[in-house]
């Protein structure tokens, strides 16, 4: 059967079963994974073009169960069986099988997906992706003068995984464009940074509008005389890519269960009970379709089909996201504990751990109260309206959160007044800025892309959104 | 792989695509990296909860065990072609899986044909000259043990760091990750460089979790360096449960604008090249593409008087077993390079593409390449003298210090902080400190004592006389 696969995959594909049954020959449970990605990447910058094939980099994992323990072998040889064999066994051999919890390989499953998306990236040459950033470079450095440095970067990668345990063979074939607008603007002494990004599974991602470059441009322009907003404590109103990132921080890491069984989730002890308003509900999904965070299975085999409700109007869910490790060890301890799609390795030489795939707020119907961004800004009195993420950070024991954001608007009276603040920083305890938030929009924007890590390492793609949501922060 | 065959492919087909496929190569290089990697992941504890609490049971089996023997082949192919009468240049980074000459050939052309499209001003290829500094980068014993001796030896380590923390008062290690990797590296280029070396690298993160009554902390150390005896079980665990039940037993952040002293992990974050802007603005690229504050001999801080001493930082790949020491770069050999010389702009970070653009090459300069690590010389003052009478702010740590690298704004997350009056010391944490780096060069005082971590030489404690704290 085809698969869409390249060849050696294809090939690859139909050899994972033989190299699974070699390690379970001693070991109670072993799985093959493979991950292959490639692409290329386009940029330009007033000194540089370049375009760059980002060959297939592909790489296996072979792991092994031995009752309390993985053991796990990673080389990028993926093409010479002889030698995956004798690594395999070489492995299995290594190991002292324990008394101990079982992985359930689940019910037999062969099935290949594939990302779905508007235009296939596939079909677009280099040079097309050459002229798309050379006409965005000149429609930013034509803005205005003070415009230095712009760079444009178009960003094409196709990512392949394929699972097998020994009832499941599983493949996936994703593929995410992003497109980048980084306009540098200087006055002679002072030198800011606009960032504009679009993610999407296909070309579309890059059909982005001379209106939308040029509002790009324009801002980095303002920036130079924007303000430092002044330190303290504010009322907020959070853009959907930030509104998302303070749940992904907040709850999303706090609710990884490798984190809760290390005991640096302190939202272990808060299962049940109130964590924030009743308008607070936070999910993760990496079945949500096209997302940047999205994924077809876990590294450990588990279908991407239901999402973890972590909050639910407020209260702390005792749905957890999980991996295979802190599944089997903590099932037994927590009854009711799923085996959920959240399994993730940053390559194939990485250990696997409960990862975030799309993290968001709920948004909030209109006819229980949810607003319109208008609304929401008109309704606020004086507040900041925070946009344009640049980093976070987690906290899951403190229950401390730090947010950066490019650019803060400020409102008074329930109007902007076209104040523009460059760059701030959020802090806040997360229970008292979730219980904080006092409004919400009706609509739901999951579409930023981005990366998260455990700690400062081991890197996965995610998304965030939500809608936006007004609550109290600190600001500097 | 055969990197001889692979190697001589390249060569001929790189000389042979011309006239194939009306393509120009300038020239090519090739790198092979043979790598061992260990890493052992240990959960010395499994915790529940139960009334509200945490119950900690022992785990006494690793959580993970990979290994990972690996090989890699890039190649850089340099381009070049001419259109309306100008000469361009451009370079494809790639990387072969197979040595099969038709797969060898195919990446090559796909490389090539990306190269010869980007129409950038032609600049020097690798230096056939070049000379390479003795950096010592490796741990010979590492690179003397087989797979099996080197894993056991990991797990020696991380039993040490565990003894050392079980002796530790109201403190656990929740979770201890060590990566170890032993790489053998080959360079070779098209102008007549061959180059091989040994390095080894040591990664580790432990989580030390503090607990006092109700009261719980986390406090992660992620130590880096070249020999895993550089790290030392018991100073890293003795440094990592100090901190963490020094963020338990914090209070709130004080409100505050004035003096605030950096030390240890701060002064760290607050120096090291990776996390200010100095390396962005003393960048070739963004000299050449006038987005730099860079200007030789200026100072960094604009016209602003000066109140406290002149900093000179240097970006250093040369020191011994340094975590970020390096032999070369894109075949280039590595050096010191003085990037702020007592305040004022000295040196440019880069390869010979923007050397050349800056016409530095023709100066005689050699290309300084990316950055190495930090180093600072020590300052006049005491830390007695930097924490001086009265009432100060210490700040320990940052959850995440980053400062914007081209405005050089800062509002960083207090991890731990210290509040000193009349002999009295208490933490707190949270709230954000707030500034500008290169505003605070203008009021810094340096400490003679110095520290080295993770890349960083340099004083270990910074008086910085113009910050502010949004408590």
């Amino acid at each position: 059967m085809s698969h869409n696969l390249p060849p050696a995959l294809e090939t690859l594909r139909g050899f994972l079963p033989e190299l699974v049954a070699e390690a379970e020959t001693k070991a109670p449970y072993a799985t093959a994974l493979v991950t292959q990605s490639a692409g290329e990447t386009v940029a330009k910058s007033p000194a540089d073009e370049r375009t760059n094939p980002v060959p297939p980099r592909p790489g296996i994992r072979i792991s092994v169960w031995d009752g309390a323990t993985f053991h796990s072998v990673a080389t990028s040889r993926v093409d010479d069986r002889d030698y995956l064999l004798r690594l395999t066994r070489g492995l299995a051999e290594s190991i002292r099988v324990k008394q101990g919890p079982m992985p359930d390989p689940g019910a037999q499953l062969d099935r290949h997906f594939r990302s779905e998306f508007q235009q296939d990236p596939e079909q677009v040459t280099a040079s097309q992706r050459q002229e798309i950033c050379r006409h965005a470079f000149e429609q930013l450095a034509r803005f205005d003068k003070r415009i230095v440095a712009p760079r444009a970067v178009y960003v094409y990668e196709r990512e392949y995984r394929l699972f097998c345990n020994r009832s499941r063979l599983l493949s996936s074939d994703v593929s995410n464009v992003g497109f980048y607008l980084v306009p540098l603007a200087s006055d002679g002494k002072k030198q800011v940074m606009n960032f504009k990004g679009s993610v999407a599974p296909g070309h579309e991602a890059a059909c982005i509008t001379d209106e939308v470059i040029r509002e790009t441009a324009e801002l980095a322009v303002q920036y130079l005389s924007a303000e430092k907003v002044p330190p303290g404590e504010y009322r907020v109103i959070l853009d959907p890519d930030i509104t998302g990132t303070l749940a992904h921080e907040s709850f999303g890491h706090g609710c990884e269960m490798d984190a809760l069984m290390r005991g640096t989730a302190r939202a272990a002890l808060y299962v049940g009970r109130r964590v924030g308003s009743d308008l607070v509900n936070i999910v993760d999904f990496g079945g949500l379709p096209g997302r940047h965070g999205s994924i077809f299975f876990s590294d450990d085999g588990v279908l991407a089909e239901e999402p973890a409700v972590l909050v639910k109007d407020g209260i702390l869910q005792p749905t957890l996201m999980t991996d295979l490790y802190s599944y089997l060890h903590m099932r037994d301890r927590l009854p009711g504990l799923k085996l959920s799609a959240n399994g993730r390795l940053q390559d194939y030489d990485h250990p696997i751990y409960a990862r975030m795939t799309n993290t968001y707020f709920l948004p909030l119907a209109q006819e229980k109260g949810g607003k319109t961004k208008d609304e929401l800004i008109a309704d606020s009195g004086d507040a900041v309206l925070i946009e344009q993420l640049t980093s976070g950070m987690e906290d899951p024991l403190g229950w401390g959160v730090q947010l950066q954001a490019l650019r803060g608007r400020e409102i008074k009276g329930g109007k902007l007044t076209g104040k523009l603040y460059y760059q701030v920083g959020l802090t806040g305890y997360v229970p008292d800025v979730l219980a904080s938030i006092d409004g919400i929009t009706s609509e739901l924007d999951v579409s930023s892309g981005g990366s998260c890590g455990k700690g400062h390492k081991e890197y996965v793609r995610v998304s965030s959104g939500g809608p936006y949501i007004r609550c109290r922060m600190k600001l500097g | 792989m055969d990197f001889n065959k692979i190697k001589s492919i390249v060569a001929g087909s790189a000389l042979a695509l011309p006239a194939e496929r009306g393509l120009e190569v300038a020239g090519w290089s090739l790198r092979r990296t043979e790598t061992e990697a260990t890493t052992t992941i240990r959960l010395p504890g499994i915790y529940t909860t139960r009334e509200g609490k945490f119950v900690r049971q022992p785990n006494p089996h690793p959580r993970e065990v990979i290994t990972a023997p690996g090989e890699e082949v890039w190649v850089t192919v340099y381009g070049r072609h001419q259109a309306d009468g100008n000469e361009y240049m451009g370079e494809a980074v790639g990387q072969f899986v197979s040595d099969e000459e038709s797969a060898v050939k195919a990446t090559l052309t796909s490389l090539a044909t990306a190269a010869c499209g980007q129409p950038n001003k032609p600049y020097p290829i690798s230096d056939p000259g070049a000379l390479f500094p003795p950096v010592e980068i490796a741990d010979h014993e590492l690179l003397e043990l087989s797979p099996p001796a080197l894993l056991a030896r990991v797990q020696r380590f991380a039993d040490a760091v565990l003894t050392a923390a079980a002796a530790e008062f109201g403190t656990d290690v929740s979770n201890l990750e060590v990566f170890v990797r032993k790489i053998r590296s080959r360079i070779e280029t098209s102008t007549g460089i061959a180059h091989e070396y040994n390095s080894t690298r040591t990664d580790a993160e432990v989580c030390f979790i503090a607990r006092f009554g109700d009261k719980v902390a986390e406090h992660t150390a992620r130590p880096h360096a070249r020999r895993l005896r550089d790290l030392d079980p018991q100073v890293l665990v003795t440094a990592g449960a100090d901190h963490a039940r020094g963020i338990c037993q914090a209070g709130p952040p004080p409100q505050h604008t004035g003096p605030v002293v950096l030390v240890g992990d701060a002064a760290h974050d607050f120096m090291k090249l990776d996390y200010q802007p100095l390396s962005w603005h003393c960048a070739g690229r963004a000299v050449y593409e006038k987005m730099s504050r860079y200007a030789k001999g200026r100072p960094a801080w604009g016209d602003k008087p000066l109140a406290g001493d002149a900093l000179t930082i240097y970006s250093d790949p040369l020191v011994p077993f340094g975590p970020d020491s390096r032999v070369e770069s894109e075949a280039l050999p590595a050096r010191r390079a003085c990037l702020l010389k007592e305040g004022c702009y000295d040196e440019i970070l880069g390869g010979l593409r923007y050397y050349h653009y800056l016409g530095l090459l023709a100066e005689g300069a050699k290309p300084a390449g990316p950055t190495g690590n930090t180093v600072v010389p020590a300052g006049p003052h005491r830390t007695a003298e930097l924490l001086g009478p009265g009432r100060t702010i210490i700040v320990r740590s940052f959850s995440d210090f980053r400062a914007d690298p081209t405005s050089g704004d800062f509002a960083s997350e207090i991890r731990l902080g210290k509040i000193r009056e009349d002999g009295d010391e208490r933490h707190f944490k949270g709230g954000l400190l707030v500034g500008n780096w290169f505003d605070s060069l203008t009021d810094m005082k340096l400490s003679t004592e110095t520290m080295s971590q993770d890349g960083y030489y340099g004083p270990s404690a910074i008086r910085v006389g113009n910050l502010q704290i949004a408590g």
